[in-house]
C-alpha cells in the first residue's frame, strides 16, 4: 500500500514537471545564496588570517624603535636571552626605478631563514623562491608577477635602480604571485642593508609570542629587555581591525542569506501548496479507501524531504559557484582596505557542507507542513460551500492583521530599546519585515476590491475579472506579493542606507580636506633617510606656499588598550575643517596647543562611551596621564576610532616623531596649478606622493565604492532570487488558471481579453507589492542606519533618500510581477478551449 | 520520453555543467618541500666548490670541524637514552651546514653571509610511544649560528654540539619547548673511516662522492628534562660526519641507511643508495665492527636488506619500510629491525623518516640483539 502512494506521489510530480523543476529551483536557490554566503565568510576569515601570517609569519608582536630605525644589536639581544624565540628581520626602504623617474619601488628586506622555522609546513615564499641565490648572492631580488610584467621583466632579467648608495643592478630571480608584493622589491635583509646603506638598522623585528598566561609573561620579560628607544606592540591593533572587519561583513552577509532563506521558504511553500491542492481529489479517494491521515500526511512529508534533498543538493553546487565570485569581491575589498591577501580558493569544510544540507531539507519539510495539515482537514470538510471559506479568509485576514499589529509594536520597542545588540537590531528588523508580509494578503485583497468597482465603471470586464481573481485568491496571491515586498523594501532600505553613507562620506572629506594639496612618503614608514619635516621647511620657502599642515599617526597605549592617536599641526583655516557632534569647537580650540585636551572620533567614543569632559587615559613619557576630551569629532576614517590631539601637546607628551603628513596651502592669490607646479618642480626625483586634493578625495571615495560593491552584488543577489522566486510562484498559480483561461476562451473571451485577465492580476500584485515596500523600506533604512550602523561602527549620518534609486526599485518590482504573467498569458492564448473543456 | 521533462532535464545539466565548473578549479599550488636527494644532485650549483676526488689524510681534531669550501656537510648524532625512573627515549641531533654561494663578498650588512644551517632535534618516547620533533634553520651570521672551521663546534642559538677532546668525545645542549636535553658523548671505540679511507663514493661521475667518518659506540650521559621533571640518562650514541659538494648521482632516488649497536659488542652500519628504478646501487657500502675495534668493509653483496612492513604518513602520504629483515652471512646475523614507533617522520622542509629501531635475532623474535637507528629518504614520489 505504501509503495503505491509513493508510487502515486511520483506519477503526479513527474506529470507536473514545471512544478517540480520550479519546486527545485525555489529550493537551490534559497539553499544557495545561504552557502554561498555562509561560503565566502568561512574563506574570507582564512584569507584574512593567512594574510596575518603569510609574510611576517604568525608574527603577533613587533619590536619597533621609538622613533626612526632599529639597531640590530636589540636583535642579537633578543635572540640571546631568549633563544627558542622565531625572530624575523625587516628593513624597508623604498628605490627608484632608474628607466622612470618618478617610479619608485618599495624595498623590503627580510630573512627568509628566519620564516621557515619550526613550522611542518614551509612558508609559500620559502618553498617558491631558490633562496641558496636569494641570500647568498647580493643584489638578488623577488618581485610580483603583476608588478615584473608591467615592468616589462622576466625572471634572470636585472632591473637597474637609483639607491642611497648610488646605481645598481638588481637581479630577479623569481616571481611570486603575491599582492602582498604589488610595487615591492623583497630582498634579503643583508641585501637591504647593502642597497638602502643602512648597515646594522632594521625597521622591525616581527616575533610570534604563545597566547594566554606564558605569552604575556614572554613579553613582560622582553619589555624589560628592550633598550628605552625600542618598544614592543601587539599586532593586536591590526588583528583587531580584521576582526571588525569580518564582523561588518559578517553582519551585512547573514542579514541577507536569511532573507533569502525566507524567499526559499516562501517558494517552497507555493509549490508545496500547489502540489498539494493539485491532488485534493486523490486524497480524499484515498482517505475513503481507508488510507489514515497519518498515512497520507507521512506520505507528503517524505514527499517534501526528498524534493528538499535533491533541491538542497542543487543548492550546493550553485552556492560553491557564487562563492567563488563573491570572494574575489571580499578580497578586493580586503586589499584596498586592510592588508593585502591572496583568497585563491573556497574553503569547503564538509560539516558546513552538511549543515547547508540539513537546512535545506527541514525548511522545505516545515514550509511544506502547513499546506500538508490543511489538506489532511479539508478532505474530510470537502465539498463545503464557499461562503464559510469567504468567512475563513475575513477571519484569516483579521487575525494576520493582529498578528502584524504586534510584529510592528515589537519592532518599534526593540529599535527604541536602549542596548547595543547587534542581534537585536536584525530582529527589530525582521518584525517589521515580517509585519508588512502579514499585511500583505489583506492589503492585497482591499485594494483589488477597490479596484473592481473602478474597472467595472471602465468597462473593462477582462481587467475586472482579473482583479476578482486576486481579491478571491488573496491568502496565496497575498504571500507571494509579501515575498516581493520584502525584497523589494531590503533592497530599498540598503540604497538608501548606501546613498547617505555616500554623501555624508563625501561631504565629510570635502569639509575636512581643506588645503589644495597633500605630500607623503612613498614608502609611508617613516624611517625612509627623507624626512617630512626637512621636506616641510623646504617647501615653506616656496613663494607660492602660504601655509602648511601636518599630520603625525602613531599608536600609543592607552588604560583602554592600544589607540591610534593624530597629532595635528594646523593652521586656522584647517581647524574648520572638524564638524564635532558633541562638545563645543570653542571650548577645544582655546585649549588646542596649550592643555592636554583631545578630540576623540565618534567610533571611539561610541566603543568606549566616552563623553565631552571625560578624560582618555594616555602612556606618555612621563607615565600615564589623562587628556580631557573636549569635543567628539565626526570621523568615517577608522571603525576603531581615533584619539587627536595637538601638535605642541603631543611633542610635549610623547616627544619628537615623525611626520607622516603634510598638507599645502596656496599664498594669496596663487592658483592651485600654479601650486601644483611649483610643488612637483621642488619635489622631483624625491620619493613622496603630491597629491591634489581632488585626487586624495576621489580615491578615499573609490575605496568606499569598492567596500560596498560586495554589499551592492549581494544586495541585487538576494533582489534577484527574489525575484526568480516570485516569477516562479507566480508562473506556477498561473499555470494552475491555464484550464479556467481555456474555458474562458470558450466562453468567447478574446485573445486580448484572456491577456488583460492574466497580466491584470499579476500587475496588480506587483504594483501594490511594489508601493508598499516604499514605506516599508524607509522604516528598515531607519533601522539600518540609526541602529545597526551605529551598533556595528559607532558613526551616525544623516538619512539622504535618494529617489531616483527608489523609483527604479518600484519598477523593478512592477516589471518582474509583470514578466511573471507573459508567459502564462501566452500559454492560455495556445490553449485549446475544447481540450482545456474536455479536461474539465 | 516524455516531453514535458524538459526543464527538470534542463536543471539538471545546469547543476551537471556547475558541478564540472567545480571540478575543474584549480587547487591552490601546494609547496613542495625540497628532496634530500634533489639538494645533493645539483651539478648546476657546484661550480667554485672544492670537490671530493679522491683518498686523503684524515686529521684529527682538525677534521670535527666545519669544511665550509665544500657545499654540505652533516653531524649526525644518534642514541638510545635509559632514564633513571626506566623510561627509554631514542634521539637524533642533526646539524647540516649548507653553503649558500661559493664567492664570498665583502659587505657592510652583518646578516651577509655564505653559509646556512638547518638543524634537527628529535625524541622518540619508547613508554609514551611519542615523537617529538623541532627544525631550526638559521643563516651562519651574528654569531648567532655557526660553525667553526678549526673545532669541532657548532651552533645554532641553544643547540649546540662541541667536541670535548681529539678522540672524538662530544657535549650537546638542545632546548625546546617541550624538553631539554644536554648529553656528555664518550667514545668507546676508535673512529671508522667508512668507504675507501674515508672517500666514500656514491656514484661513477668524479666528485660525487663524500669524506665519510663514523663513531660507532660512544657512551652517554646526562639529564633529559620534560616539563618541571629532569631526569639523569645513560645509553649509547653514533656520530656521524660527512662532507662534500656533490653526492648522488642522477640515477639514484635515495638511501636507506642504519646504525646497529649490538648486545655482543659489534656494530654494523649500512647506506643502501637506491636507484630510481627501485635497484641497489652496487656502490653501496656499509662496515662492521668487531668488539675490540677492527673494522672491516661491506659491500652490496654481503648484506640482504628487506622491507617487511610498510607504513604511510599520514601527514605526507608517503609510505615508508619500518620493518626490515637484515642478513650478513659473513657476520652469521639474521636480524629483524623494527621500528619503535611507526611516526618517526620528518615532514617538514626535508622530508624524511629517521627512527629509533628495535632489534631482534630474526629466526626467534623475543631475543633482543641490540638497537639500531634507520633513516629513510626519498621516499616522495
Amino acid at each position: 500500500m505504501k509503495l503505491l502512494l509513493f508510487r502515486a506521489s511520483a506519477r503526479v510530480l513527474w506529470q507536473h514537471p514545471w512544478q517540480l523543476a520550479l519546486a527545485l529551483l525555489g529550493i537551490a536557490t534559497g539553499v544557495g545564496v545561504v552557502a554561498a554566503v555562509q561560503l565566502t565568510q568561512r574563506s574570507a576569515q582564512v584569507a584574512l588570517a593567512d594574510a596575518q601570517s603569510s609574510l611576517a609569519g604568525p608574527a603577533t608582536h613587533r619590536i619597533e624603535a621609538r622613533q626612526g630605525l632599529l639597531s640590530e644589536a636589540v636583535y642579537l639581544r633578543v635572540a640571546r636571552a631568549l633563544p627558542g624565540l622565531k625572530l624575523a628581520p625587516v628593513l624597508r626602504g623604498a628605490v627608484q626605478v632608474a628607466a622612470a623617474d618618478s617610479e619608485f619601488l618599495a624595498l623590503v628586506g627580510i630573512d627568509p631563514l628566519a620564516l621557515s622555522g619550526d613550522a611542518d609546513s614551509p612558508t609559500d615564499l620559502a618553498a617558491r623562491v631558490h633562496w641558496a641565490a636569494f641570500i647568498g648572492r647580493p643584489d638578488t631580488a623577488v618581485m610580483a608577477r603583476s608588478t615584473a610584467h608591467r615592468l616589462g621583466l622576466q625572471p634572470g632579467d636585472h632591473l637597474a635602480i637609483r639607491s642611497p648608495t648610488g646605481p645598481r643592478s638588481l637581479e630577479i630571480i623569481a616571481l611570486i604571485e603575491s599582492p602582498l608584493l604589488a610595487e615591492t622589491l623583497l630582498v634579503d635583509i643583508a641585501s637591504a642593508q647593502e642597497i638602502l646603506h643602512r648597515p646594522g638598522l632594521l625597521s622591525a623585528i616581527d616575533l610570534a609570542l604563545p597566547e594566554g598566561a606564558a605569552g604575556e609573561q614572554l613579553a613582560q620579560t622582553l619589555a624589560q629587555l628592550l633598550p628605552a628607544t625600542a618598544q614592543l606592540d601587539a599586532i593586536a591593533g591590526r588583528i583587531a581591525s580584521n576582526q571588525a572587519l569580518t564582523r561588518a561583513f559578517d553582519t551585512n552577509l547573514t542579514a541577507l542569506s536569511l532573507l533569502a532563506l525566507l524567499v526559499g521558504m516562501f517558494l517552497i511553500y507555493n509549490t508545496e501548496t500547489f502540489l498539494v491542492l493539485q491532488r485534493r481529489t486523490l486524497f480524499a479517494q484515498l482517505r475513503a479507501l481507508g488510507v489514515s491521515g497519518w498515512e497520507l500526511g507521512g506520505l507528503l512529508l517524505t514527499e517534501a524531504a526528498v524534493l528538499g534533498l535533491v533541491g538542497s543538493g542543487l543548492g550546493l553546487v550553485l552556492g560553491v559557484a557564487l562563492a567563488q565570485g563573491l570572494l574575489r569581491l571580499v578580497a578586493q575589498t580586503i586589499n584596498d582596505l586592510y592588508t593585502h591577501t591572496t583568497v585563491s580558493a573556497v574553503a569547503l569544510p564538509p560539516a558546513l557542507l552538511c549543515g547547508m544540507l540539513a537546512i535545506g531539507v527541514i525548511a522545505t519539510v516545515l514550509a511544506a507542513a502547513p499546506p500538508v495539515l490543511e489538506a489532511l482537514r479539508s478532505t474530510v470538510r470537502r465539498g463545503l460551500a464557499s461562503r464559510p471559506e469567504k468567512q475563513r479568509e475575513v477571519a484569516h485576514h483579521r487575525r494576520c492583521r493582529r498578528l502584524a499589529y504586534a510584529a510592528l509594536a515589537l519592532s518599534v520597542s526593540l529599535t527604541l530599546w536602549p542596548s547595543r545588540s547587534l542581534g537585536l537590531g536584525f530582529a527589530a528588523m525582521g518584525c517589521a519585515l515580517l509585519a508588512g508580509a502579514l499585511l500583505m494578503p489583506w492589503l492585497l485583497s482591499t485594494s483589488a476590491r477597490s479596484l473592481l468597482k473602478a474597472m467595472v465603471l471602465a468597462r473593462r470586464p477582462a481587467a475586472a475579472l482579473g482583479v476578482t481573481l486576486v481579491a478571491r485568491h488573496g491568502r496565496r496571491q497575498g504571500l507571494a506579493a509579501a515575498a516581493l515586498m520584502a525584497a523589494s523594501a531590503t533592497a530599498i532600505a540598503m540604497t538608501i542606507m548606501i546613498g547617505s553613507f555616500r554623501i555624508s562620506v563625501s561631504e565629510w572629506l570635502s569639509q575636512l580636506l581643506r588645503a589644495d594639496y597633500y605630500v607623503g612618503l612613498l614608502d609611508n614608514q617613516g624611517d625612509s633617510t627623507l624626512r617630512l619635516r626637512d621636506i616641510r621647511e623646504t617647501l615653506v620657502q616656496l613663494p607660492t606656499v602660504g601655509t602648511t599642515s601636518a599630520v603625525i599617526r602613531t599608536r600609543q597605549r592607552s588604560s583602554r588598550g592600544d589607540v591610534q592617536v593624530l597629532a595635528y599641526d594646523l593652521p586656522l583655516a584647517a581647524r574648520a575643517g572638524f564638524r564635532f557632534i558633541a562638545g563645543s569647537a570653542e571650548a577645544l580650540w582655546s585649549h588646542w596647543e596649550r592643555e592636554p585636551v583631545v578630540m576623540i572620533s565618534e567610533p571611539y567614543a561610541w566603543r568606549h562611551a566616552l563623553a565631552p569632559g571625560d578624560s582618555v587615559q594616555l602612556r606618555t613619557l612621563e607615565g600615564f596621564i589623562p587628556f580631557r576630551v573636549a569635543a567628539i569629532f565626526r570621523d568615517y576614517a577608522s571603525e576603531q576610532g581615533s584619539v587627536a590631539l595637538s601638535y605642541p601637546i603631543y611633542t610635549r607628551y610623547f616627544g619628537e616623531a615623525p611626520l607622516n603628513g603634510l598638507g599645502i596651502y596656496p599664498a594669496p592669490g596663487v592658483s592651485t596649478d600654479a601650486l601644483g607646479n611649483s610643488l612637483t618642480r621642488a619635489t622631483a626625483g624625491l620619493p613622496l606622493r603630491v597629491q591634489r586634493t581632488s585626487e586624495v578625495m576621489g580615491q578615499s571615495m573609490q575605496i568606499f565604492e569598492r567596500t560596498f560593491a560586495i554589499t551592492e552584488v549581494l544586495r541585487l543577489i538576494a533582489l534577484g532570487v527574489a525575484i526568480i522566486g516570485i516569477v516562479a510562484a507566480l508562473l506556477a498559480q498561473q499555470f494552475e488558471r491555464l484550464r479556467e483561461y481555456g474555458v474562458l476562451r470558450a466562453l468567447g473571451f478574446s485573445a486580448s481579453e484572456i491577456v488583460e485577465v492574466v497580466l491584470s492580476q499579476t500587475l496588480l500584485l506587483g504594483v501594490v507589492a511594489a508601493t508598499c515596500a516604499v514605506p516599508l523600506g524607509y522604516a528598515l533604512a531607519l533601522v539600518l542606519i540609526e541602529v545597526i550602523n551605529v551598533r556595528s561602527f559607532g558613526w551616525t549620518m544623516p538619512i539622504v533618500v535618494p529617489w531616483p534609486a527608489l523609483g527604479s526599485a518600484w519598477l523593478l518590482a512592477v516589471l518582474a510581477a509583470l514578466i511573471a504573467g507573459l508567459y502564462p498569458a501566452w500559454r492560455a492564448l495556445r490553449a485549446l478551449p475544447a481540450a482545456a473543456l474536455r479536461d474539465e | 520520453m516524455n516531453k514535458k521533462l524538459w526543464p527538470v532535464v534542463l536543471l539538471g545539466l545546469v547543476g551537471l555543467a556547475l558541478i564540472g565548473r567545480l571540478v575543474g578549479v584549480s587547487p591552490t599550488p601546494l609547496t613542495s618541500p625540497d628532496n634530500i636527494a634533489r639538494i645533493l644532485h645539483d651539478d648546476a650549483q657546484n661550480a667554485g666548490y672544492a670537490r671530493v676526488l679522491g683518498p686523503r689524510a684524515f686529521e684529527f681534531p682538525r677534521d670535527h670541524a666545519a669544511h665550509p669550501n665544500y657545499r654540505h656537510e652533516w653531524w649526525y648524532l644518534t642514541g638510545h637514552l635509559e632514564a633513571a625512573d626506566g623510561t627509554r627515549q631514542g634521539f637524533q641531533l642533526t646539524f647540516f651546514r649548507y653553503a649558500l654561494s661559493p664567492q664570498a663578498v665583502v659587505s657592510t650588512s652583518h646578516w651577509r653571509t655564505q653559509q646556512a644551517l638547518l638543524a634537527h632535534f628529535a625524541l622518540t618516547d619508547e613508554t609514551t610511544q611519542r615523537f617529538i620533533h623541532h627544525e631550526r634553520h638559521a643563516r651562519v651570521a651574528l654569531g648567532l649560528a655557526g660553525a667553526s672551521d678549526t673545532v669541532g663546534e657548532i651552533w645554532l642559538n641553544d643547540w649546540r654540539l662541541t667536541q670535548t677532546g681529539a678522540a672524538g668525545g662530544w657535549q650537546l645542549q638542545a632546548t625546546t619547548p617541550d624538553a631539554a636535553l644536554t648529553l656528555d658523548l664518550q667514545p668507546r671505540k676508535p673512529l671508522v673511516l667508512q668507504g675507501d679511507q674515508g672517500y666514500s663514493r656514491k656514484s661513477e661521475a668524479p666528485g660525487n662522492a663524500s669524506y665519510y667518518y663514523s663513531i660507532p659506540r660512544l657512551a652517554v650521559a646526562g639529564t633529559l628534562q620534560r616539563g618541571d621533571t629532569q631526569v639523569r640518562v645513560r645509553g649509547t650514541a653514533w656520530v656521524d660526519h660527512e662532507w662534500g659538494t656533490s653526492a648522488l648521482g642522477a640515477a639514484h632516488s635515495g638511501w636507506d641507511w642504519f646504525a646497529l649497536q649490538l648486545n655482543d659488542g659489534r656494530e654494523l652500519s649500512f647506506y643502501r643508495l637506491r636507484q630510481i628504478d627501485g635497484r641497489a646501487d652496487g656502490l653501496s657500502r656499509g662496515v662492521v665492527v668487531s668488539p675490540n675495534g677492527e673494522a672491516r668493509p661491506l659491500d652490496l653483496a654481503a648484506l640482504q636488506m628487506t622491507p617487511l612492513r610498510w607504513w604511510r604518513s599520514p601527514v605526507t602520504g608517503i609510505r615508508y619500510p619500518v620493518v626490515w629483515r637484515v642478513v650478513c652471512v659473513g657476520e652469521q646475523l639474521d636480524l629483524r629491525l623494527e621500528a619503535v614507533l611507526d611516526a618517526q617522520e620528518w615532514p617538514g622542509s626535508l622530508r624524511y623518516w629517521e627512527g629509533a629501531m628495535h632489534v631482534t635475532d630474526f629466526a626467534t623474535p623475543t631475543q633482543t640483539r641490540g638497537r639500531a637507528y634507520l633513516e629513510l629518504t626519498g621516499y616522495a614520489r
